[in-house]
This record gives structure tokens, sequence and C-alpha cells, in this order.
């Protein structure tokens, strides 16, 4: 990478509330996604991994405008998307695709595999009517499926095949980024291996930007070139791929790694509340082994930690040192 | 792991389940043998499609109307399963024989609080006039909930996934069962929380000596939990083994490649090996063996026989790469 990599998207301060989901008597709404700031760059795969209730999909949403962000901005080509009208936003919908976790579910059952992928095409315009079967056709061979499955309807597919549908839809409109949420999670071990090369090798061939959303570090780790890690809303660590993995340091990371297995061997409070935790300090505060009595009581700032590694925790350093 | 005692709690020989659709019928469970020895954990790993599931409800005679089961030998405690009827195999399931299912959410019923469950469950096993509370307690303190009686007011939708995992888990143990069969348990939950979930289950198997068929699709999962390994693929048990042998020299091609794909993750692997292509149509299944239309070290033979299970008795291999010379 170079030392001013080109910046694709820039999401600053980026909240997402749920108006009328309160939580605690506070009658604060809830905030599945609070204050992050991120980039994504040119032709980089950047992971988000986390819990389920973490914010990573809300955070996801929101950046392709799925969801309406309560906060902050999303700075993408010559504008905000943040604020924009739905009308306003069509030009740029192209180029932010998604392919969703559930395959099937994210089919029209009564549409062919042909009418799935040519449906957008036409509304986007991508090109003449007389060519769209062609295209459609490139855009499996894209996926390395055969001509025959347009007349297919989505029922008739395995799960693999059809998470391949959905990858060559999104691609079908070159797309700038393309958000893969748990895009793998449903498939079985020897069809996610399939997948996973088949991300990687559109990516590379396309010089395409991938939102990779995940539970699974590995699993990030195999394609992503950065990793964020998200907590309860809040992006607690980034950095690169080798930075996260050799040098971890938020304790929650490290938990996930498995780094500190110990430490979560009995405890069950280690479980996430049911409810947001402290909305005023750290909001791993309750879960974390190392809590400090400032940890419960100051939100921890992002600090860099070196490189491009950045961390969200009042007590990197002593833990570092440790 | 003692030496195998001459009768198996459980043992299965040529299991069929086949499913009658209009127009005809699919076979998806194909003349399964396992057998399991008391205290013993077995795990029976497969993809979707590979029939584990299907196993299961097949030996707990949960499956759907318009399935038809067969075996040769079905037998628990000594006891034929296929003799019961209905109501004498009541007595058996959820007594002696429990299921923890994969949505642990949906193993409740909705209406009904934490402490009905535990209470009908307590009762089920020790009668009627049962000192319920106590037990429950306790039974929630093993599983690692520190303040039972708050967790015991809560609604099944109040519960974390994990939270609901933990009590289904204490339920199943409170049984005290003689046979656990328990399907992708940690599934639907997270990493750290399907960790401790896995450690709960280790620890309590260990302390009760519970026989559990435990139903997966994830290796790292098996290895953690399990003496032995059964591989299903396509509604066959492809290789059979203990797990530690399985994992350093498996002999299935399948299995070969189960085990590379879950462990090129772990490694850093610039490409993952991938299995290509995928499962076959068991409305019309090809000839030979089922697995020969992804196995890249398929010979002629392959595709117009079906391989027996060659090797020992310990561990054995539905391949023809596993004959003895």
């Amino acid at each position: 990478m170079s030392a001013a990599p080109d910046i694709l998207l820039r999401l600053e301060s980026l909240s997402v509330a749920f108006p009328g989901v309160r939580h605690g008597g506070d009658g604060r709404h809830f905030r599945a996604v609070d204050d992050v700031t991120l980039e994504m760059r040119a032709g980089e795969v950047l992971g988000l991994v986390g819990e389920s209730g973490s914010g990573k999909t809300t955070l996801a949403k929101a950046l392709l405008r799925l969801y309406r962000p309560s906060e902050g901005r999303i700075l993408f080509r010559d504008a905000d998307l943040a604020h924009l009208s739905e009308r306003a936003l069509r030009p740029y919908r192209r180029d932010l695709q998604m392919v969703f976790q559930d395959p099937l579910s994210s089919f029209n059952p009564r549409q062919t595999v042909f009418e799935a992928l040519s449906v957008p095409m036409r509304l986007h315009r991508i090109c003449p009517r007389t060519k769209i079967a062609r295209e459609v056709e490139a855009a499996l061979a894209r996926v390395g499926l055969p001509a025959a499955f347009c007349d297919r309807f989505p029922h008739e597919l395995s799960g693999g095949q059809l998470q391949r549908v959905a990858i060559g839809r999104a691609l079908t409109l070159s797309p700038r980024l393309l958000v893969a949420d748990e895009a793998v999670s449903k498939l079985d071990v020897s069809i996610r291996a399939q997948i996973l090369n088949l991300l990687k090798d559109v990516q590379e061939a396309n010089r395409l930007s991938i939102l990779f959303i995940t539970h699974d570090l590995h699993v990030a780790r195999y394609l992503c070139h950065r990793i964020g890690v998200m907590y309860f809303g809040r992006l607690v660590e980034l950095g690169t791929t080798e930075e996260i993995f050799t040098a971890p340091r938020h304790p929650y990371t490290r938990t996930l790694l498995g780094t500190l297995d110990e430490e979560v061997a009995d405890a069950s409070e280690a479980e996430p509340p049911a409810a947001p935790p402290s909305e005023t300090g750290c909001r791993y505060a309750s879960r974390c082994p190392h809590a400090a009595p400032r940890c419960a009581e100051i939100h921890p700032v992002t600090e860099l930690v070196g490189g491009q590694h950045t961390v969200a925790c009042h007590l990197w350093r002593e833990l570092a040192d440790a | 792991m003692s030496a195998a005692p001459s009768e198996p709690l459980l043992e299965i020989r040529d299991l069929r389940t086949r499913f009658d659709l209009h127009g005809g019928s699919i076979e998806v469970v194909r003349g399964v043998d396992l057998s399991l020895a008391s205290g013993e954990v077995l795990g029976l790993i497969g993809e979707s499609g590979s029939g584990k599931t299907m196993t299961g409800l097949s030996i707990l005679r949960l499956l759907p109307a318009n399935a038809r089961l067969s075996s040769a030998v079905l037998r628990f405690k000594g006891l034929d399963l296929e003799d019961l009827d209905d109501r004498q195999f009541q007595t058996i399931r959820g007594r002696q024989i429990a299921m923890i299912f994969q949505n642990p959410v949906g193993a409740f019923n909705p209406a009904k609080r934490v402490y009905w469950h535990l209470r009908e469950t307590i009762r089920r096993r020790h009668g009627e006039h049962a000192e319920w509370e106590e037990r429950a307690r306790t039974a929630l303190h093993a599983v690692g909930i520190p303040r039972p009686e708050r967790v015991l007011r809560l609604y099944p939708h109040q519960l974390s996934g994990g939270m609901a995992q933990r009590i289904l888990t204490a339920m199943v143990f409170s049984l005290e069962p003689d046979l656990i069969v328990a399907d992708e348990p940690t599934t639907n939950l997270d990493n750290i929380v399907e960790r401790q979930i896995l450690r709960l289950f280790r620890g309590l198997q260990r302390r009760s000596k519970a026989t559990i068929l435990l139903i997966t699709h994830d290796m790292s999962v098996a290895a953690m939990l399990c003496d032995r390994i059964a591989v299903m693929y396509a509604g066959e048990i492809v290789e059979v083994g203990p797990t530690r042998e399985l994992f350093d020299a498996p002999r299935h091609p399948y299995t070969q490649g189960l085990i590379a794909t879950a462990t090129a993750l772990r490694k850093r692997a610039a490409r993952l090996q991938e299995i290509a292509g995928e499962l076959p149509s068991l409305a019309a299944p090809p000839p030979g063996c089922l697995f020969s239309a992804r196995c890249a070290h398929a010979m002629d033979r392959c595709r117009s026989e079906r391989p027996p299970m060659f090797g020992e008795a310990s561990h054995r291999t539905r391949c023809f790469l596993a004959e003895p010379p």
C-alpha cells in the first residue's frame, strides 16, 4: 500500500440510533452504531468483526443508506450520503452493492436467475437491451456457473450456488464497494472455501473494495487487509490484519483471538449483557478482566498505537507491557 | 477411554431413512452403522444434506410423517427400539435419550417462564413430588449461571442465545439420560459464547460420564469434545475412527478435504483448498462411490462400484484407496 492510499469512502462520527428502542430507565435512544470514524480505501478488503449485536450489520446498512444515520457523515465521491434524499442517492447506488448472509432470502423466489441478474442491469441501464442476455451469461461465468443456470429458480440451487449468483448479481453493476455481510457464515465448510476463494479472485481482478463483515476472525484473516473490531456499537480497535493478529491491543480483541483464553474460561459474566452497558465509560468495562475504576467513568478515546493501528482503551499501554 | 465393553449402549446397523415424495422417494440415510459405548462422545460430522440430523432424528423417532425408517439393528441398552410402539417409546425419549437442538430458544415454550421448564423436567425425572427448586438452582449453578433466582423468573425471549443454551443444557443433564443427542448445539452462537458452551459441555460430560452423540458440521467442535468421529457424506458414513487418528491421518479424500479446509483458515494459507463441486442428488444417486464426482483420486472403479468399508475395526473407511493390497 502506498503512502497516501486512495480513500474510497469515509465515515465520520457515524451513529445510528433506533428511536423507540430505549434501554434502562434513562430514556435515551439505543445507539446500535456509536460515533464510528473509518476510512475505506480503493481496492482494499476491510473486515469488520464482533459478536452479534455489536453493530457491524447496522453500520453496513447505514453506509449503504438502507438505514438513515442519526449523526455523522458518509463521504463518498463528491457527496455526503448520510443526508441525501432517496432520489439524490440513486446515482450512487450502483457503486455500493451488498451480498447477504442468507442467499435464499435475498432472491425473489418467483424470479429465475436470469431475471434476478438482468433486472438491476436494466434499472441502472448497464448496457443496451439486446446485449443483456450476453452480459448475464458473462456474469454467471465470472462466478463459475454455466449459462444453463439462467432458467433455474432460487429453490433449485444449493446455498453455495446461490451465493455465487448473489456475488455475480452484485458485480453486474461494476460497483466500487461490495459489502459482504456474513456472506459465508451459513455455508458448509467445503463450500465456504470455494466462496472465499471466489471473493478473493473477483476482488483482485476488479480491484474491488470489500467491506467484509464476519464474526469469525480466521475467515477475516484470510481475506482482509485491515480489520476493525466492533463492540456494542463502538469501533474499539482497527489495524492491518498483521497488527491485529500479532499485537492485538484491546482486551476484547484478545478475547476474540483466544489469547486470553484462561480469563474467559469460567467467567459466565463474560457473556454479552442483554442491555448496552455503561453509556459513559468504556462499553467493555463490565466484561473486561483488566477494568480499572476510570474505565467505567470515562469514555476511552481512539489512540494511535503505531503504524495504522488504533485502539480505544485506557489501559492499552499498561497491557502491552504486561 | 477404556476398552469397549461387550455391549454398546447404542447399536445401529444398516439404518435407512427414506422420504416419500410425490412421484418417488429419496433415501437420505443410506445404511448407517454406528455404535456408542457407555460414556463415549461420538461426533457425527457432515455438511448440510449429509443425513447427520436425519440420523439423530431417526434414533429419537422424531421424523416427519412422510419418512420411512428401517434398520437391521437399532438397539439401545439391549432393547430393540423398533419393537416398541409409540407409547412405549415415549418412556425412553426425553428420559433415557434426550436431545439438544440447534436453536435453543425454539426448544422452550415461549409462554412459560424458565422455572416451569426446569420444574417439568425435574418432575419427569424424579417424580411428581420431587423437590424441584433446590435441584433447579443446583443445575443452573452447574452450567455457570451465578444468580439462578433471577433467571428462573425470565421468559425464553428474554434470554440471550448463550443463556438459553446453558439452561437447555442444565435441563438435559438434570434428566440424567443414558444418551444425549446434541444437534449443532453451538452453531448459532458467537465465537466466545460457543467456546464457553463447549467447555461447559466437556466439563459436564466428564463429571456425569454421559454418552453423547454430537452432530456437527464443524471439525473444530468435534475435535474439542469427541472421543471418536464418524464422517457422513450423502447419507453414508465414509470414515469412522478415533478423533486424534482421524485428524492426524485421515484416509477418505472427503475427510482429508474437510480437515484441510478447516485448518487452512487457521494456518494463514495464501489460498484455501477447496472441495470442488456439490453433493450428488439423492433422488438419482450415481452408481459408484457417492463422492467420486468431487474426488481428485477417483478411478474408473469408483464410478461404477460402491466401495464397502475397509480397515481395522476401530478405524474404517469407505474408499477403495483404503483397500488392503
